[in-house]
């Protein structure tokens, strides 16, 4: 643990940061996916002391390294806070669960929380501005259009799946990202089950018996979403591919925290749930059509028809049991956060989209020969892995040795042999790892 | 309750809505936009011609100021993302008035923005 005060990234709270994200779960690994455990979940805490705090994330860096080290640490501090046990069971697990929940770990999570939020939360109040007298007709109007706007909208992940040259690694490269709540029992969604809060409450539940499947564990969603992945050869262990989850996915998925956990963002939550539950139905059942079309009859797409069938429901009652009565209910403050709650959404949703489609239609090759930069970084075997987002179009010259650069959750990494360049184009994800010592220049690519 | 009509436009291209008789005016505050029913509260002067003087609008009829806070809070129900802005005006007594976004030459403004075109 460090004492001495850190000039790290996020101010005020700079030491905290650092506090946690050096505990023992956060430590590095070694191997691209994380072990089938709750408890692991690296950060590289160098990276995160580096943070410009001071400078919040604009909506053009939302996919930036800045943001994949940012939401991967507020993740943490979110989830670290919610209960996971290994499917295993606790015996082997024991010490890593105490390491996970310590106190000490808790207590610097939760005084670094709200910088975290801000740095990269606070974007969407320039980004989204609703303004105005708010009336029940004006909201109505305006979560009709929105949703109807949503469902009528082509999904470009779909058809970057539909004409991708590699359609079994986009498709997995997509359901990596759907696993940050698929996996973890849309927690990030729940958390305004408890508390008293009239019939509404009672509204929500009922969406949410549906969710967790009537109290049987084979028809949770989270148990079909499991069922999915095994089918595709995918590990349905919450987080495996955690170094693959992309900033702006991740970005969607810590919004639900940053709503739920402070109550002030109950009513922005509410407009974010209804939007997202009312657009799922047609968005799964045209999920559900692509599965089929790359994995055959073999992919298990219950998960997929589950929603496709029950967000025609969860729409409905979302919006006319749950949003417009507490519109009525609370008035115009309330109305103005609910129309916010949306379009947030929208905001995330196009941003999300834009970075996944980038990163399944980058399709790298190896090139032989070209410059040969005079210096590099050695790459050893079993040194940590990581991944990050380049900052620039960047030309990996492997000068000695042998490179695998990771790309996808799933599928082979490209192997760079000695005497080759590969390029990753700005805002792609990616992590480098040798089985020899192997030293790699990283260059601009311009030209 | 007011019934409403839904409009949309590219903002600042466009900075104003006509309904029927009826302008709305967007106003930019600490880089918000809101957008403003133009009609004076006193004797209906128009509002978006009016001067942004210490937190007030003043009216260029009769030189009435009213605070700003205040004009935004009942603003238009709006939404900006970018330079989109959608916003539910007041329907004209005539259905067939439709909303026209327009864009005014002179408009009051709090902070000067660049109007383009
Ligand atoms: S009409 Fe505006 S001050 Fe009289
Ligand atoms: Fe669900
Ligand atoms: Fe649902």
């Amino acid at each position: 643990m460090t004492s001495a005060p850190v000039r790290s990234g996020i101010p005020e709270t700079g030491e905290w940061t650092s506090r946690f994200a050096t505990a023992p779960p956060y430590r590095p690994v070694s191997t691209p996916t994380v072990g089938r455990t709750p408890y692991r979940r690296p950060l590289d805490a160098e990276r995160i002391a580096a943070l410009r705090g001071d400078e919040p994330l604009t909506e053009e860096r939302t996919g930036s390294d800045e943001a994949l080290l940012a939401h991967r640490l507020l993740m943490n501090i979110y989830e670290s806070d919610t209960l996971f046990l290994p499917e295993e069971g606790m015996a082997a697990r024991q010490q890593d669960f105490e390491a996970f929940y310590d106190p000490a770990t808790r207590l610097a999570a939760d005084i670094a929380k709200p910088a975290v939020e801000r740095y990269v939360f606070s974007f969407l109040d320039r980004s989204v501005q609703v303004t105005g007298a708010w009336d029940l007709e004006s909201v109505e109007a305006h979560v009709t259009a929105a949703i109807d706007e949503a469902v009528h909208a082509e999904s470009p992940v779909l058809r970057a799946i539909d004409e991708s040259a590699d359609p079994v690694r986009a498709t997995e490269t997509m359901v990596a990202q759907m696993a940050l709540d698929g996996l973890t029992e849309a927690t990030a969604m729940s958390q305004n089950l408890g508390g008293a809060y009239g019939p509404e409450q009672s509204e929500l539940f009922k969406i949410f018996v549906d969710e967790f499947g009537y109290g049987v564990f084979d028809a949770k969603h989270s148990t079909l979403f499991a069922e999915l992945c095994r089918s595709i050869g995918m590990t349905p262990t919450a987080h495996h591919y955690w170094f693959f989850y992309l900033p702006t996915w991740m970005t969607s998925n810590n919004y639900f925290y940053y709503v739920t956990r402070n109550r002030l963002g109950f009513f922005r939550y509410v407009g974010a749930m209804t939007l997202l539950e009312a657009t799922f139905a047609p968005w799964f059942a045209a999920m559900s059509r692509r599965l089929k079309a790359v994995y055959g009859d073999g992919v298990d797409t219950r998960y997929c028809d589950e929603h496709a069938h029950i967000d025609q429901h969860h729409g409905r009652m979302a919006v006319r049991d749950l949003l417009l009565p507490i519109a009525r209910k609370h008035g115009p403050a309330a109305m103005r956060e609910l129309v916010r709650g949306i379009e947030d959404t929208k905001v995330l949703g196009r941003l999300a989209d834009a970075d996944l489609v980038a990163q399944m239609t980058w399709h790298p090759v190896a090139v032989a020969g070209g410059d040969r930069p005079p210096t590099g970084a050695p790459v050893r075997p079993g040194q940590d892995f990581d991944t990050r987002v380049a900052a620039a179009d960047e030309r990996l010259t492997v000068l000695s040795g042998q490179v695998e650069l990771h790309h996808s959750p799933t599928g082979d990494p490209l192997t760079v042999p000695a005497g080759s360049s590969v390029v990753v184009p700005r805002g792609r994800l990616f992590g480098v790892r040798a089985d020899r010592d192997s030293v790699v220049a990283t260059t601009s690519s311009a030209g | 309750m007011t019934a409403r009509v839904r409009v949309e436009f590219a903002w600042p291209a466009h900075n104003a809505v006509r309904v029927g008789d009826e302008t709305y005016f967007c106003l930019e505050r600490d880089g918000v936009v809101h957008v403003l029913a133009s009609r004076c509260p006193h004797r209906g002067g128009p509002l978006h011609l009016g001067r942004v003087e210490g937190g007030r609008l003043r009216c260029p009829w009769h030189g009435n100021a009213f605070r700003l806070d205040r004009l935004c809070e009942r603003g238009v129900p709006a939404v900006r993302t970018g330079d989109r802005i959608t916003a539910y005006v007041p329907a004209a007594p005539e259905p067939e008035d439709l909303p026209i976004p327009v864009r005014q030459m002179v408009l009051a403004q709090e902070e000067p923005v660049d109007v383009g075109v």
